[in-house]
């Protein structure tokens, strides 16, 4: 069966001499010894040291890694997973359906970029995701002789420093990005954490390429805010009323002021004008005005320790760290009657978009990709590969059922999961929010049935992963919002591990506290009943694990602990660690007998069922929720339930469908149409576009931005390495000072204009003879060598190379300044040029140009700071 | 330095260059492969006799081709398809909200509306050009006909084809330089024919004649490029900008609205001249006797007078009937009240509205009576000078050439300026 499907698919016949190859070395590689093995690895290094081509130990390199894998984690890739990291090699994005083995497959590719030495980075979508996959295929690494390393929120610098400068680094997108932005603010060579950009594959690639494209990743600093501005503007908005003084627009929350508004205001504060750009009052009172109507306590915000914390709408968590721009968190802290923070201002800004094309090569794996392919190619040049399952696929999408409106639609839905669920098929119903989600649970609690509750309330986080992992087990009813419960498999028949797990720690914290409080064997007990069906090790090790003081000691939390990273101890610090790792084993072979009979038995009922209760914006997140079940050749049905007035159709489906539907359908019963489902893809479409638009829009104006970055970062890390600083100095000076000569030249100035800035700048006064141009040129700049050398000697006496220290500083801190302050003026740019679209000119064209001219105007200046600076400080 | 920048720009903008001009050539080509089944002499014959037939066809091919080519039909229905459809957007809401819209389903809905309206233009066209010559073939038939209409129709499409690869992978607009070249090309013919028939006064004042001739050319281009690119320029504050801490910043004079003096492009001089040459035209096709008798006062300066307000007002009527569909003050006030932007020095609302409308109003009356007077300028100096054969340099003509000219410049310039941050790189 394998062999059939792989032999059709166009890609096999690309890679067939590839995978014969490494088919052959199979055999070879395995009768060699474990330290055969890992002096392979050095050999291969040496070969690609020597022929600095990756394709010739292609074939060695990933047959090696499959045997690692093996001797290992027991686990062998498949031929497909083979063609997987073949993909991921040339540079191309390797479509694979959930539960094929995705991080199996990156091993294949790490492993062999790794043996460059340059280092590879594997992003995934969460510090847990990073943590696990570290774990486990870490081993595989460690037995080939590759260090791996791992990215946490909480790790220090050099923390951060030691795991990028392992071969291979588990790392989230946003740590990865914010350690960029980060170096290059350092002011320090040993600050400095990332190595250069190698190799990078990116895991759930259409999340983070294209879902969180758009969102930028600021670093800010705080600068000095005037406070008594938020404190009158809200004292104002006492005085103004809703409807008469501003209108408020819910949806964009915007604020927009009447006519009558802007008179009362300008009569409270006594000014003419309230956009007068001397006393501007207009950000302040609308920010103000804002605070009061659109940003609620414990809605949007709440107050903790004299501290506005911003509260995620969709999620419902608390975000610690972030602040409102524009002087909106000022806003409302003075609402609020709380002391007023400083402002912040971006210090340094990048986007996904343009931060993953820093790599050199860059490669990612998902199971939607196919389609949002032209968006990769045109944005990332990146190409979509899919690749074929192991097992046929035996998922069967059912078409979609349309109902004249939600509450038949939702009726359906909840009868369908009773009737489906009595007969024992599990079953997964996808929405879109969180209100949905409870919504349905609601619906379901009234035909009483059972069923777990999977969104991103902080509450059901916890328990996430394993609600998703028991989502497979007979009868089972869940419900999830879309984003939840990624990376984590359905397994048919439920997960063996969590319930071992939970029964486990049932078990020991039972146990535990029976003893402390009794201090007798459990068997001298009446709870002797509760332990009769384990075996007689299991109750032995019991036992033993119980008389260890040290494990008495353990609290609840820890015990859980110790349960959970079970696999990542590879050599154990207590006796009990190895004794519970006993009892884990001996429970897992009792219930696996028992979960492959369920698991049987869920298969022969059909295997998972999803619904989906309404299209999403876009088929890759229909195409994801389908891909829960039918994993690994697995039977699955997929259907969604859609209704005529769901968001999607209302405003992309066209007036045409409303009308030709309604007149169709007079009562409950659904329309599966195919025709209708040809319209609903269309409108989906529409949307795609629609967004990708917008992302293409801001790349194209990031761009712009990206090139300038790219020269500004470039020249900061020479700076930061230390090279030529003195070289660079005297060619910042002798521009300076040509351009002044320039400009003397064109009659931009005067000749005492002149003399009065080199005077500025160097501090020294100039005696001149009238010279020809020539002649000045050549007189300024050896008077400018001359003070340099002076100054510098100067610095040198406090102190051996301080005046190299120094240099450095200075240039450095005038850099970022300069960048700052850059990055200020381009958000404004790009505001003030969306208006030259009525002049019936190209927007885009105006900002290139104008941001060209800001750019060069800002290195202008930095020069001119930096001599200044240099010249003119003094040690106290 | 300086040469790895510009072997850069060569790799861009040569094989662009190069693609721009083949295309152009090819279709310069496609102008004199004759239609099969068109007898060149009999048609000769035709066009040496009938004099109508003669300005018609001059119309047509923009020069006076004695060659029924391929491509003769040329860009011209995709021109007045794309009229037409401007004509409907101003008339349609529905598809003035696409166009608003800018997205890409939008554009192409609208995109794919001209494409068929060109076709259903040139095959009407290709049917004029067939029944026309009827009376100078020998042997016409249905058969012929037909045949006539489905080379000329497909010629069309193919220059629309062709017109829209130079708009994508060359450089500048496909249909705008295919406009350029047809008058361009008649120029030499223009030069000739006016030499020719000038000639015949005195020869001085034929050396005078062309001396202003060439002034007033300058003047006229100079106005155009003023009348193109020329905007007024609306000092904007945004509350934003309002939010940084320096003065310095808060006073920047970047952020503004441009408003163009000539808001509508060639269509009010395009509607006015349709206007005024239907009496013409009348009168060529002998409808109307008694606009004959009218016809003969031309020379008379009253009539001219009357002629020459009627384009003035016309002109002036259109331009600010386009101007109000195009820059609506009430949108434009409500915008920027909606990005909490006003206009400096206005308070905004009711009087931001006014202002705006007064502001329009003044730029479109100038720009307007310079549009006016630009078009009247070959009609005052024929007059005058009593030259002929200056109809071909009309002003819409200079118009398009101008704004060709500036397209192209401005597209130029986008290239370099993608590439031009290489050569900060060290």
């Amino acid at each position: 069966m394998e062999k059939n499907l792989l032999k059709k698919s166009p890609i096999f016949k690309k890679y067939q001499t590839v995978i014969s190859q490494i088919n052959n070395l199979e055999e070879t590689f395995q009768m060699l010894s474990d330290n055969d093995l890992r002096t392979q690895t050095s050999k291969l290094k040496k070969r690609y040291q020597e022929s600095k081509n990756l394709n010739s130990v292609i074939a060695e390199s990933f047959a090696l890694t499959r045997e690692a894998s093996v001797r290992t984690l027991g686990l062998r890739h498949f031929d497909v997973q083979l063609i997987g990291g073949l993909v991921l090699n040339d540079q191309k994005i390797a479509e694979m359906k959930t539960g094929e083995g995705k991080t199996l497959v990156a091993t294949l590719s790490a492993s062999l970029n790794a043996l460059t030495e340059k280092g590879v980075h594997i992003i995934t979508v969460n510090d847990y995701l990073a943590s696990r996959d570290q774990a486990s295929m870490g081993q595989i690494y460690k037995f080939l002789g590759f260090q791996t390393g791992l990215i946490q929120d909480d790790m220090s610098k050099s923390e951060r420093k030691q795991n990028y400068n392992s071969d291979i680094t588990y790392v989230t997108n946003y740590a990865v990005t914010f350690d960029f932005l980060y170096d290059n603010m350092a002011l320090n060579s040993s600050d400095v954490v990332l190595r250069p950009f190698n190799y990078c594959i990116i895991d759930e690639v259409d999340s983070v390429l294209i879902d969180e494209a758009q969102t930028p990743l600021i670093i800010s600093n705080s600068i000095e805010t005037p406070v008594d501005k938020y404190i009158i503007a809200a004292e104002i908005t006492n005085y103004l009323n809703s409807g008469v003084h501003f209108t408020v627009d819910e949806k964009n929350k915007n604020i927009v002021l009447t006519e009558k508004g802007s008179k009362q205001i300008e009569d409270i504060l006594q000014v003419q004008d309230l956009y007068d750009p001397r006393q501007p009052w207009i950000p302040y009172v609308i920010n103000a005005i804002k605070a009061n109507t659109l940003f609620l306590n414990n809605v949007h915000y709440i107050i903790q320790n004299e501290r506005i914390i911003i509260v995620d709408e969709f999620t419902g968590r608390i975000m610690p760290d972030r602040r409102w721009g524009d002087g909106l968190h000022q806003a409302i802290e003075a609402k609020e009657k709380l002391p007023i923070r400083q402002k912040s201002e971006t210090a340094a800004a990048i986007t996904y978009q343009n931060f993953f094309l820093l790599y050199p090569k860059l490669s990612g794996m998902t199971g939607t990709g196919k389609t949002a392919e032209i968006e990769f190619e045109k944005i990332y040049k990146l190409s979509v590969d899919e690749i074929p399952t192991a097992r046929p696929p035996l998922r069967n999408d059912l078409t979609d059922l349309v109902y004249k409106d939600q509450f038949s639609k939702w009726n359906a839905i909840a009868t369908t999961c009773n009737q489906i669920s009595s007969t024992g098929q599990p079953v997964l119903i996808g929405t879109t929010t969180v209100e949905k989600s409870e919504m349905l649970a609601e619906l379901l609690n009234e035909y009483q049935l059972s069923y777990q509750l999977l969104n991103a309330k902080p509450e059901n986080v916890r328990r996430e992963s394993e609600i998703v992992a028991q989502a497979g087990k007979q009868s089972a009813i869940t419900i999830a919002t879309n984003m939840a419960g990624r990376g984590t498999d359905i397994i048919l028949g439920g997960n063996t591990s969590f319930t071992v797990q939970r029964e486990l720690y049932d078990i020991l914290t039972f146990s535990r506290n029976y003893i402390l409080a009794k201090k007798i064997t459990i068997f001298e007990s009446s709870l002797k009943a509760r332990f009769y069906c384990n075996s007689q090790k299991f109750l032995s090790v019991l036992c033993s694990v119980l008389n260890d003081s040290n494990f008495l000691k353990l609290s609840d939390v820890e015990i859980l602990r110790t349960l959970r990273e079970n696999d990542k101890i590879s050599i154990p610090n207590y006796s009990y660690q190895c004794s519970i790792k006993c009892l884990i084993n001996e429970l897992q072979d009792y219930y696996k007998k028992h979960q492959q009979q369920e698991n049987k038995i869920v298969k022969n009922l059909g295997g998972l069922y999803i619904i989906g209760t309404e299209r999403n914006d876009s088929r890759r997140v229909d195409n994801q929720l389908r891909g829960r079940c039918g994993r690994q050749g697995d039977p699955g049905t997929s259907q969604f339930f859609l209704s005529l007035d769901d968001t999607l159709l209302r405003l992309f489906g066209g007036p045409k469908i409303q009308t030709f539907l309604q007149a169709q359908m007079t009562d409950d019963a659904p329309l599966e149409s195919k025709m209708l489902t040809k319209s609903l893809n269309l409108a989906q479409q529409r949307v795609e576009e629609r967004a990708y638009q917008q992302r293409k829009n801001l790349f194209d104006y990031d761009e712009i931005l990206n090139k300038q970055r790219q020269i500004i970062y470039t020249d900061r890390k020479g700076i930061l390495a230390n090279q030529a600083l003195e070289k660079i100095m005297l060619v910042l000076g002798e521009q300076i000072l040509t351009d002044i000569v320039v400009d003397l030249n064109k009659e931009k100035l005067s000749y005492n204009e002149m003399i009065t800035l080199f005077e500025n700048l160097s501090g020294k006064n100039l005696i001149l003879n009238n010279k020809d141009l020539e002649g000045l040129k050549r007189y300024l700049i050896t008077e400018f060598w001359l003070i340099y050398q002076a100054r510098k000697s100067e610095f040198d006496i406090y102190g051996l190379s301080i005046g190299q220290k120094f240099e450095q500083g200075i240039i450095l801190l005038n850099i970022d300044q300069i960048w700052q302050e850059h990055l200020q003026k381009i958000t404004l740019l790009r505001d003030a040029v969306s208006w030259r679209g009525y002049g019936q000119q190209n927007p885009l064209y105006e900002y290139k140009r104008e941001a060209f001219g800001m750019f060069s105007e800002q290195v202008k200046v930095l020069r001119h700071l930096i001599i200044y600076d240099f010249l003119r400080s003094y040690i106290l | 330095m300086k040469s790895k920048n510009s072997n850069k720009l060569k790799d861009i903008l040569l094989p662009r260059i190069l693609l721009t001009i083949g295309i152009l050539l090819l279709i310069r080509t496609g102008t004199f492969l004759p239609v099969p089944g068109i007898d060149p002499i009999d048609l000769d014959c035709y066009i040496q006799r009938t004099p109508v037939a003669k300005n018609l066809i001059s119309t047509f091919a923009g020069d006076s081709a004695f060659v029924i080519g391929l491509f003769t039909l040329n860009i011209f229905p995709f021109v007045n398809a794309t009229i037409f459809v401007q004509l409907l957007i101003a008339f349609s809401p529905r598809l003035a909200q696409l166009q608003k819209e800018g997205d890409f389903e939008g554009k192409r809905t609208i995109s794919r509306l001209t494409r068929n309206i060109t076709l259903f233009v040139s095959i009407a066209q290709s049917v004029g050009v067939a029944l026309y010559l009827r009376p100078a073939l020998f042997e016409w038939n249905i058969l012929l006909a037909s045949e006539i209409v489905l080379w000329l129709t497909s010629g069309a499409m193919i220059v629309l084809w062709l017109s829209e690869i130079i708009t994508d992978y060359g450089l500048g607009n496909g249909s705008s330089l295919l406009i350029y070249i047809n008058i361009v090309s008649n120029l030499p013919n223009l030069s000739k024919k006016l030499l020719l028939e000038n000639s015949e006064t005195s020869v001085f004042l034929s050396f005078t004649s062309i001396i202003i001739l060439l002034v007033l050319g300058l003047a006229s281009f100079y106005g155009i490029v003023f009348l193109q690119n020329g905007t007024l320029r609306i000092p904007l504050i945004s509350a934003r900008q309002l939010n940084q801490s320096s003065f310095q910043d808060r006073n920047r004079k970047a952020n503004y609205l441009p408003l163009r003096f000539n808001q509508a492009g060639v269509m009010p001089v395009i509607l006015t001249t349709s206007f005024l040459v239907v009496p013409r035209y009348l009168i060529n096709l002998g409808i109307f006797p008694w606009l004959e008798s009218l016809a003969s006062f031309k020379s008379n300066l009253f009539v001219q007078l009357i002629y020459w307000i009627g384009y003035f007002v016309l002109i002036l009527a259109f331009s600010s009937f386009y101007s109000s569909i195009v820059l609506n003050p009430k949108d434009l006030s409500d915008q920027l009240q909606k990005q909490a932007v006003k206009i400096a020095g206005v308070r905004p609302g009711v009087s931001t509205v006014l202002y705006l409308k007064r502001e329009i109003q003044r730029i479109t009356r100038f720009g307007a009576i310079l549009l006016a007077s630009l078009t009247i300028i070959p009609n005052f100096i024929e007059s005058t000078y009593h030259l002929t054969g200056l109809n071909g340099l009309s002003t819409t003509s200079f118009l398009i050439l101008g704004g060709v000219i500036l397209d192209l410049k401005r597209e130029v310039n986008d290239i370099l300026l993608s590439d031009i941050y290489r050569d900060l790189y060290q």
